[in-house]
């Protein structure tokens, strides 16, 4: 039998939907809760991880992401490899719809990958900045659980901040 | 929107932890967080708990009142930043505003308290670095004592940036400089809105007068200071002198003068004082402005010997401005382009002798200009700009008032591909000349102004924008145009181009239908009608009548902030307007809009009244007729934007 190097250790990862990934160990470890798992059971046997919060399509985004910050930061520091770096996440978040955006959310905080999640919330942050009422309940799917009055209160205490972007009552 | 995967689920409130929601809400601004407040419960608590750990906290649209700034401004020991517009507000804030964790603090429209804020500052943020105060005091019966002064510079220790936006040379000249003498040793940076040049003179010359011993070394006022930025009475030779002498780790010079009478030559800038400019060879940045703000009046003493002598000092200088320097010829600017290797910005206002010959050759220098300006430089051609363009990577042309510049420069200009901002106010554009902007720059365009150019028609608008996808325009500047009509306003409304600032200002043939075509103009993003516009100047628009404000009203424009309009239209009609919009900012008397005060300094639009003198002779001859025709024709737009 070969003997493997450790260093190109495999770790497979096994979504909510039964879809196995196979990733190289420096990967895994960006991903706050495997490293965690690991850490904690260090004679862990070669069985796929399970991840039931997490759809295969959020853990093959996360997986690419990884990989491309991972082979960044082993380049340098330089300026214009931080360009590259955030050119990368611009375009990520562009391509994604509302409901894949906090998908995928949801799925890096539950996996605790920290630079990601922040990237991540900066994005939904501005889509919903400056935006009408209306239009954050619907992008988070919102119920509005107050009584006529109790809006009618919270609608005066802050009416200067978003007055004029809601039409008026019909 | 919804996608048809298999995975996929209507998201449930309750699926997202409040700690991520709370992380994600830190990141908006304050109004966004107090928006999302009304969403829901959880939203709203979620807000109420982000106000108590919050560090930066901005609120610049709107004057708040001391009753909605109360709920907002919790204890907060995190908060790191405060900036807000004070109209509403006087001493009685003090409290609320002022706390200790504070590292920046920047208060606009102080008019309203007394100089007790600048003293409870001293006395109560310690820590804080950074300081911008606007107009403070400037309400009658409203005093700043020099004690004050003395109170904040002793007591915040840490300065580092002060801007001190109000008239500072009220104070007691004989105190004066013993009270800078406590500033901070980290100041860097100082700002100051007036002064007068004999105080800042007295202020940094070197202690004169009996010294208690006699080897006795005086310390040196403001030793830090890096950036200066004064707006003073007279530029004069002995400031200039005192200035490059005693702040040896200038890096950064801004002096703005008005005057009110021609200056005497004892209270001049001449060519020697020019001569004593960064005398420890650190500047890279200048600015020597006169502004034509009370008198017609120039730099008469300064020639070309002036800037040849400055220009030997300054090989390393990155940013020059001059403003009103109407004796300096070609050679002289062509000794600056040369001689200063690293220059990026180059600003000339007033300068009547600059002629092409300045760029002739331009090409053999290895500058890189980003930011050029030349306003009111009649004899500029062309010829001029067709050489200027060699400098690619311009992000900003502003050639106002350049009467000569014609439609043979655009070809040179859209080939800028880097170009942001650009200014052609008063030249002799046409339509056919708007065309090479179309085939060039205007998909990366951010700020375009064609202001006064009297040639441009409807067409224009067409030319400019139908069938151009995805436009980072935000800022047009249409005003002084008496050839667009409301058609072309139309066409803008139609290419849904999503500008934020709008100004159509002293256009006679713009009426009620180009506010109701902007009115109901889509924009893609957010749903229902309403443009994106934030700014709308309709100043001394000839068709604008009590029909307009009816669109003006919510919830059409719904981010409006800043609104234009001819105060003399029925005054009840606007105040019903400015009730119905509380946070609406309405100008009547023809003020520009907007927070650009550098922009107007040579009161270069002043010369817009001038030339309205005609225009007003036409507006009022042409009054008496139609008034009916321009109701049934508004009537009618009203139909077909209807539908």
């Amino acid at each position: 039998m070969s003997t493997v190097p450790v260093n190109t250790n495999k770790i497979t990862l096994r979504a909510a939907d039964n879809l196995d990934f196979e990733v190289d160990e420096a990967v895994a470890m960006e991903l706050g809760t495997v490293k965690t798992f690991f850490d904690e059971n260090p004679d862990a046997s070669d069985d796929p991880i399970p991840l039931p919060n997490v759809s295969s399509k959020c853990l093959s985004t996360i997986i690419d992401y990884c990989k491309f910050h991972l082979a960044l930061r082993a380049r340098d520091h330089s300026s214009a490899v931080e360009n590259e770096g955030k050119a990368y996440d611009d375009d990520l978040v562009k391509t994604l719809d509302n409901d894949s955006l906090i998908q995928l959310v949801l799925a890096v905080n539950y996996l605790n990958i920290k630079d990601m999640l922040d990237m991540l919330n900066q994005g939904v942050a501005d889509r919903i900045e400056n935006k009408s009422v209306e239009y954050v309940r619907k992008f988070f799917g919102i119920e509005n659980d107050y009584t006529p009055e109790e809006e009618a209160e919270a609608r005066a205490q802050y009416q200067w901040a978003f007055e004029g972007l809601d039409p008026d009552e019909d | 929107m919804a996608s048809g995967s298999v995975e996929s689920q209507s998201l449930a409130l309750d699926q997202l932890p409040t700690a991520l929601l709370a992380t994600i809400m830190t990141k908006l601004d304050i109004s966004s967080i107090c928006s999302m407040a009304v969403t829901c419960r959880t939203f709203n608590s979620c807000a109420s708990h982000i106000l108590s750990f919050l560090p930066n906290f901005h609120i610049l649209e709107i004057s708040p009142s001391m009753g909605l700034m109360k709920p907002l401004l919790p204890p907060n020991p995190y908060l790191k930043s405060l900036k807000l517009d004070c109209g509403q507000l006087n001493d009685s804030s003090v409290e609320l505003l002022l706390r200790p964790s504070l590292h920046e603090l920047c208060l606009h429209n102080c008019s309203d308290f007394s100089g007790k804020l600048l003293s409870e500052i001293g006395s109560r943020c310690k820590d804080i670095r950074s300081l911008y105060l606007g107009s403070v005091a400037e309400k009658r019966g409203r005093a700043i004592l020099i004690s004050d002064l003395e109170e904040l510079l002793g007591g915040c220790t840490q300065l580092e940036e002060l801007y001190l936006m109000f008239d500072l040379s009220l104070f007691l000249r004989h105190n004066f400089a013993r009270v800078w003498a406590l500033a901070s040793e980290k100041l860097t940076s100082l700002e100051i809105g007036y002064i007068s040049s004999v105080m800042v003179t007295e202020l940094l010359s070197p202690n004169v007068g009996p010294h208690l011993y006699p080897n006795q070394i005086q310390p040196s006022i403001l030793p830090g200071i890096q950036k200066l930025l004064l707006a003073v009475d007279y530029i004069t030779d002995t400031m200039v002198s005192t200035i490059s002498k005693g702040l040896t780790l200038l890096t950064h010079l801004e002096l703005r003068d008005a005057p009110l009478i021609e200056p005497r030559v004892t209270f001049d800038l001449t060519n020697s004082g020019l001569q004593q400019i960064n005398q420890h060879g650190r500047l890279k940045h200048l600015s020597l402005i006169r502004s034509q703000e009370f008198l017609s009046t120039y730099f008469k003493r300064v020639n070309d010997l002036g800037i040849l002598l400055m220009a030997d000092n300054c090989a390393n200088m990155e940013s020059i401005c001059l403003g009103g320097f109407c004796r300096v010829t070609d050679t002289g600017f062509k000794t600056l382009l040369h001689s200063c290797s690293s220059l990026y910005k180059l600003k000339v206002c007033h300068g009547s002798q600059l002629t092409d010959l300045v760029f002739h050759d331009i090409a053999a220098t290895s500058l890189s200009l980003t930011h050029v300006s030349f306003r009111w430089c009649n004899l500029l051609t062309n010829h001029a700009i067709r050489s200027l363009v060699c400098n690619t990577g311009l992000k900003v042309l502003d050639l106002r008032g350049c009467k000569n510049l014609g439609d043979e420069a655009l070809p040179a200009i859209s080939s800028l591909c880097e170009l942001k901002m650009l200014q052609l106010d008063n030249s002799d554009i046409t339509d056919a000349g708007m065309a090479y902007l179309r085939h060039g720059i205007i998909s990366s365009l951010i700020s375009l102004s064609v202001r006064g150019c009297k040639k441009l028609t409807d067409k224009c608008i067409s030319v400019l924008f139908d069938g151009s996808s995805k436009l980072e325009l935000q800022e047009l500047d249409l005003s002084n145009l008496p050839n667009l009509s409301d058609n072309g306003v139309l066409a803008l409304a139609k290419s849904q181009v999503p500008i934020s600032e709008l100004r159509l200002r002293q256009c006679p043939l713009i009426g009620d239908t180009s506010v109701m075509a902007l009115a109901s103009m889509q924009v893609d993003d957010d749903r229902g009608h309403g443009s994106n516009l934030r700014l709308l100047d309709l100043y001394n628009c000839g068709g604008i009548t009590q029909l307009s404000f009816r669109w003006l009203k919510k919830p059409y424009f719904p981010r409006l902030r800043w609104l234009g309009v001819m105060g003399s239209l029925n005054r009840d009609i606007v105040d019903a307007l400015a009730r119905n919009r509380p946070y609406l900012h309405v100008a009547c008397n023809g003020e520009e809009l907007g927070t650009d005060p550098w922009n107007n300094i040579d009161g270069s639009y002043m010369h817009d009244y001038e030339e309205l003198d005609e225009l007003e002779q036409w507006l009022q001859e042409g009054e008496w007729e139609s008034d009916d025709e321009e109701m049934e024709d508004a009537e009618e737009a009203e139909d077909v934007v209807m539908e």
